[in-house]
C-alpha cells in the first residue's frame, strides 16, 4: 500500500513566556475515503519570471477518479536567498498567500474546477521554486492531432 | 521572535525511488498572534479565524482533529482553497485582507489552530 507520510513541526523557544513551544502533527496522505494512499506524484524546481501570473499543477480536468478536491496535496518552497523577495500564491484570481526567501507551504489542495488552479507570480524579481503534487489521478495532456 | 516550521515528508513504497526530504524555515514572527487552540468548528459558513482587516502576513497552521469529517478553509470572502481530512494538518502563509475561515462540512468538527504574524 501507498504510504506517504507527512510530518510538521513548529517550535519556537522564545515566543511563549516560560515555556518552549512545539507543535508536532503527522498523517498519512491518503486517497478520498481514507483507507488507500495517494499513488502519483509530480514534483519540479522551476524559474518563475516576474510579471506573469502561472499555472502550476493540473487543472482538475487533467485529474479523473477520485474526488481530487479532497485527495491532492500541494508543497511549494521558495528557494530565493533575498529576503526582499516574495511569491504570491492563490486560487485562479484570488491572492491567498505570499511565501517569501525559504518559505514553505503544505495544503491539502480544494481542486475542485478548473477554476481551482494554483496560480503563482514572482515578485520583485526573478525566483526558483521547489514543488510536489501528490494525488490519486493525473491525466497526462491529450497530444496534438 | 523566532518560529521554526519543517515539514518532513516520507515514502518508501510507493515509488521506485524513496522520498524522504525536510525543509525548515526560520521566521521572524510578531503581534498579533494565536497560540494553539482547539475550536469547534460548524457547518455555518462565516467562522473567522484570521480576521481579514489585520494587516500582515500570517504562517496559519491547523489540523482537522475530527476522526470522520472534513474541514473546507477559505477566504473571508468564500473562495475554497483547501479540505482537511480527518487527522491532516496544513501549513502556509496568508496574505494582508484575505482572512482565513473555516467551515465543516458535514457535522461540526474541532479543529487545532494556531497563526503568528511575520515581523
Amino acid at each position: 500500500m501507498a504510504t506517504t507520510t507527512a510530518s510538521v513541526s513548529i517550535s519556537s523557544s522564545d515566543l511563549n513566556p516560560g515555556s518552549n513551544l512545539s507543535i508536532n502533527a503527522s498523517s498519512t496522505l491518503m486517497k478520498a475515503g481514507l483507507t488507500t494512499g495517494l499513488t502519483q506524484l509530480r514534483t519540479g524546481y522551476e524559474s518563475i519570471a516576474t510579471g506573469t501570473e502561472f499555472r502550476l499543477g493540473n487543472k482538475a480536468t487533467e485529474m479523473v477518479g477520485d474526488a481530487h478536491n479532497i485527495a491532492s496535496w500541494v508543497y511549494i518552497c521558495n528557494k530565493a536567498t533575498d529576503d526582499t523577495y516574495y511569491i504570491d500564491w492563490g486560487i485562479h484570481e484570488t491572492m491567498i498567500g505570499r511565501l517569501y526567501a525559504g518559505d514553505w507551504m503544505f495544503i491539502p489542495w480544494n481542486a475542485s474546477d478548473d477554476a481551482a488552479e494554483i496560480e503563482i507570480e514572482a515578485q520583485v524579481g526573478a525566483q526558483t521554486i521547489e514543488y510536489a503534487f501528490f494525488a490519486s489521478d493525473f491525466v497526462l495532456p491529450t497530444a496534438s492531432a | 521572535m523566532a518560529l521554526v516550521p519543517t515539514l518532513t515528508i516520507t515514502d518508501t513504497t510507493t515509488f521506485s525511488d524513496a522520498i524522504n526530504f525536510s525543509v525548515t524555515d526560520s521566521l521572524s514572527v510578531e503581534a498579533p498572534a494565536q497560540g494553539l487552540t482547539l475550536a469547534t468548528i460548524t457547518t455555518a459558513d462565516n467562522q473567522e479565524l484570521v480576521d481579514e482587516a489585520v494587516s500582515g502576513v500570517f504562517y496559519f497552521y491547523a489540523k482537522n482533529t475530527d476522526s470522520t469529517n472534513f474541514v473546507i478553509l477559505q477566504t473571508t470572502a468564500s473562495q475554497q482553497y483547501a479540505r482537511l481530512s480527518p487527522g491532516e494538518f496544513c501549513f502556509f502563509p496568508i496574505n494582508d485582507g484575505n482572512g482565513l475561515e473555516a467551515r465543516a462540512d458535514t457535522a461540526s468538527c474541532i479543529l487545532e489552530y494556531a497563526y503568528w504574524k511575520k515581523a
